[in-house]
């Protein structure tokens, strides 16, 4: 009975909608990561930035939840900028570990921030409510509720738009070439520090994505992105460090498995599951699945 | 034997005089001592009784917290305006005092909040907390100081060993909160007695769990298996599927438990893990109420917004509760539950929970404690717990007295279930009694 067809096809799917938020978050680590080399453990209280900001917009202004998850965007976008501007950039070139304290910093201070700003009103968990929450598409052998569709829709789309933007446009070569040699893309005449803002805000608008698109199929708070970005620093090393594809299959791999790791074997396995997964993947391919191209 | 201090150890006298200089200063000392004694011993006097709150005060679970603290505010400021503690020893009425320790909602927070209780602020007992796992964290230490403890979480550890006797290390402890082992066996009594006549009237009833993987969470489960053994109840657990805590996703699980048909689903965690369960059941994996009845869930749950957020859909579901917080049981029993609403809600603008109920009752525990300990003497008033014998407070007990068994050193509460109907008028849930018959406003009914 729950080996039928219908019953593995809806795991599947669970596991390509939260793979799809590990892979947006990985996404913008990656980003980060590979132009900047700056590791961000921050990455999940800015994703956790973005789901409250799109749950203030929807729950305070009454602004559609999927317009706001586009402000929410931004607004991360333009804090991630500010963080780089005012945080990293003046400790380029000190010791990594003032970066690893900076970035530990901003956790506190976002966490603590988000803590008192909505624990007080919404208690341990809020969630985002679209006018979607009760609405199911019939596809035979399951159901699916529209919010999974938009989102698995939706994350593509803004993935089809970073393809674009990375490799169709005179900017996104620029970003590539300064990921890819810094010193020579400053010799060029690349502004590398622009494309270290560039980076930055995009990953933060990422993770302002995959926050506000977990905020809708599940409840969080502002401890909840811990977890998600430990799981996004695996996938980036699933996929290969510094790679946008590693980060795209590594973050729907991780998902999947986790889902059926949760299915076959219980709750208590699903952590562990992936992470003999990342374990495996990396005995076999030392580099991730994705050789970081230089 | 020779006594090294009295004799070669001791000082030879300085000849010329210095050891009479050195003789005045020892006096001096000793009288300045005395003085300090005296003033200690003033202070030690006058000082107010000192209660301890173990609590979340920050953290994830600072809300519940902050319901704990007022609650706790409240029955301090009733006992005080009330004629406060009468100490036997002191001869006098003693007002209360609280202090807070904040757990931070981890272990390692309520090693720190337990220590600030006993070695900074010096209380005389400690009480209260929400989380199992952060009460059992603050244990080692109030064993190490020997200090009165009254936990309110729900876990039977406080009072007995792993394998569930009773743990004479623990005789400081005093639980008080309906453990999960009570829960769980009123579980399997309520779906076999009210759900299975519905649901499965000719056959076995076929039972899922979804439960926390902690303490908390097996303890549930293990009172429930163990009452089905003792009662040879006619139900087959058909799956028992764990979550971490703080997990939000429950889909996988929920998927499988789908695919095995049971009669009920028996979903447990806090408030806002119980909350995504349910909408996650219906909303996502498709389990049909009509088919499959969903709860009973914990008391814990039972909070004002529970019912806001859990919406339509929990229309049906059932919670196995010890305090409601909008339906009031029969009997003149319940009265002071109304009376105790009333003035939290007048005094905060909101209603309470089930774990700020539990500290409130707790203080008044403490004080009734104090009073027959007739002193500050932590080993009297360890003493005076055991003894403790006072009519039931706002929690309902068995018997209507509040008394700690001496082979556990629990209380037995009265369990009671409720099913939540749809309030239109509202746009909210509303509960209404249903088991056991005694207390029972209606009975069970099928969603359809």
């Amino acid at each position: 009975m729950i080996l039928d067809p219908g019953v593995l096809l809806q795991v599947l799917i669970w596991g390509l909608v939260i793979g799809s938020v590990y892979m947006l978050l990985a996404t913008g680590l990656t980003l980060i990561f590979g132009v900047m080399k700056v590791i961000n453990f921050a990455h999940g209280e800015l994703m956790m930035t973005g789901a409250f900001l799109t749950f203030l917009l929807w729950h305070a202004l009454g602004l559609h939840p999927y317009l706001g998850v586009f402000v929410s965007m931004a607004g991360v976008g333009l804090l991630g900028i500010a963080v780089e501007r005012l945080g990293f950039r003046p400790l380029r070139g000190t010791a990594k570990i003032n970066e690893i304290f900076l970035s530990i910093a901003l956790i506190l201070i976002l966490q603590n921030a988000l803590a008192r700003a909505f624990i007080p009103y919404f208690r341990e968990y809020a969630q985002i409510r679209t006018p979607y929450a009760h609405r199911v598409f019939d596809l035979g052998l399951l159901n699916l509720r529209y919010d999974f569709a938009i989102l698995l829709g939706l994350t593509w789309a803004v993935m089809l738009g970073l393809y674009l933007l990375l490799f169709r446009t005179e900017f996104g070569r620029e970003m590539r070439g300064t990921s890819q040699n810094r010193l020579a893309a400053a010799l060029m005449g690349i502004d590398v520090g622009r494309i270290d803002t560039a980076s930055f805000g995009i990953g933060a608008g990422l993770a302002a994505l995959a926050g506000s698109l977990y905020g809708i199929i599940n409840p969080f708070s502002p401890y909840s992105g811990t977890l998600p970005a430990i799981k996004a620093f695996a996938v980036i090393i699933l996929g290969g460090l510094g790679s946008i594809r590693g980060a795209v299959l590594g973050g729907l791999l991780y998902g999947v498995v986790e889902g059926f790791a949760t299915f076959f074997l219980g709750g208590a396995w699903r952590d562990a599951t992936a992470f003999i997964l990342l374990l495996l993947v990396l005995l076999v391919r030392p580099e991730g699945i994705f050789r970081e191209r230089a | 034997m020779k006594n090294r201090l009295l004799d070669s150890d001791r000082p030879t006298p300085n000849p010329r005089g210095q050891g009479r200089g050195a003789g005045a200063r020892a006096l001096g000392l000793a009288m300045a001592g005395l003085a300090a004694a005296l003033l200690l011993g003033a202070e030690a006097e006058a000082r107010n009784v000192r209660l301890g709150l173990l609590t979340s005060a920050t953290g994830p679970a600072a809300a519940t917290g902050e319901d704990q603290k007022r609650a706790v505010s409240l029955a301090r400021e009733e006992i005080n305006a009330g004629g406060c503690v009468f100490v036997k020893d002191r001869n006098a009425k003693v007002q209360l005092d609280l202090f807070i320790g904040d757990d931070q909602t981890s272990r390692e927070g309520a090693v720190s909040g337990v220590t600030k209780l006993i070695v900074e602020d010096k209380v005389d007992l400690v009480f209260g907390g929400l989380g199992s796992a952060f009460g059992m964290a603050a244990l080692p230490l109030i064993r190490e100081h020997v200090v009165p403890y009254i936990p309110t979480p729900s876990t039977p550890l406080f009072t007995r060993t792993p394998e569930m006797g009773p743990d004479p290390s623990k005789a400081m402890v005093f639980h008080y909160q309906a453990t999960g082992l009570m829960y769980g066996a009123a579980i399997a009594d309520f779906l076999v007695g009210e759900v299975k006549s519905v649901m499965a009237p000719d056959k076995t009833l076929r039972v899922a769990w979804l439960y926390q993987d902690s303490p908390f969470g097996a303890e549930f489960f293990r009172g429930f298996s163990d009452r089905l053994k003792e009662a040879n109840h006619p139900v087959e657990v058909v799956a028992t599927e764990r979550f971490k805590v703080g997990e939000t996703d429950y889909r996988p699980q929920l998927t499988k438990i789908k695919a095995l048909a049971p009669h009920a689903l028996v979903p447990m965690g806090f408030r806002g893990e119980t909350v995504a369960m349910l909408q996650q059941a219906v909303l996502d994996v498709g389990l049909d109420p009509k088919r499959i009845h969903l709860g009973p869930v914990c008391a814990c749950a039972d909070d004002p917004l529970y019912y806001k957020d859990l919406g339509k859909i929990g229309q049906s579901t059932t919670i196995m509760s010890l305090y409601s917080t909008y339906a009031i049981p029969k009997g003149p029993a319940f009265a002071r539950w109304a009376r105790f609403r009333d003035a939290y809600q007048k005094k905060f603008g909101v209603l309470p929970g089930l774990l700020g109920v539990s500290a409130y009752d707790a203080v008044y525990i403490a004080a009734r404690a104090v009073e027959l300990a007739g002193s500050l003497d932590r080993a009297k008033i360890i003493e005076a717990l055991g003894k403790l014998q006072m009519e039931q407070l706002v929690l309902p007990v068995r018997g209507g007295k509040v008394r700690f068994d001496p082979k556990h050193r629990e209380v037995e509460f009265f369990l009671f279930a409720q099913q939540m109907f749809w309030d239109e008028k509202l746009g909210e849930l509303r509960p209404v009694i249903i088991w056991p018959a005694e207390l029972g406003e209606a009975r069970y009914r099928h969603p359809s």
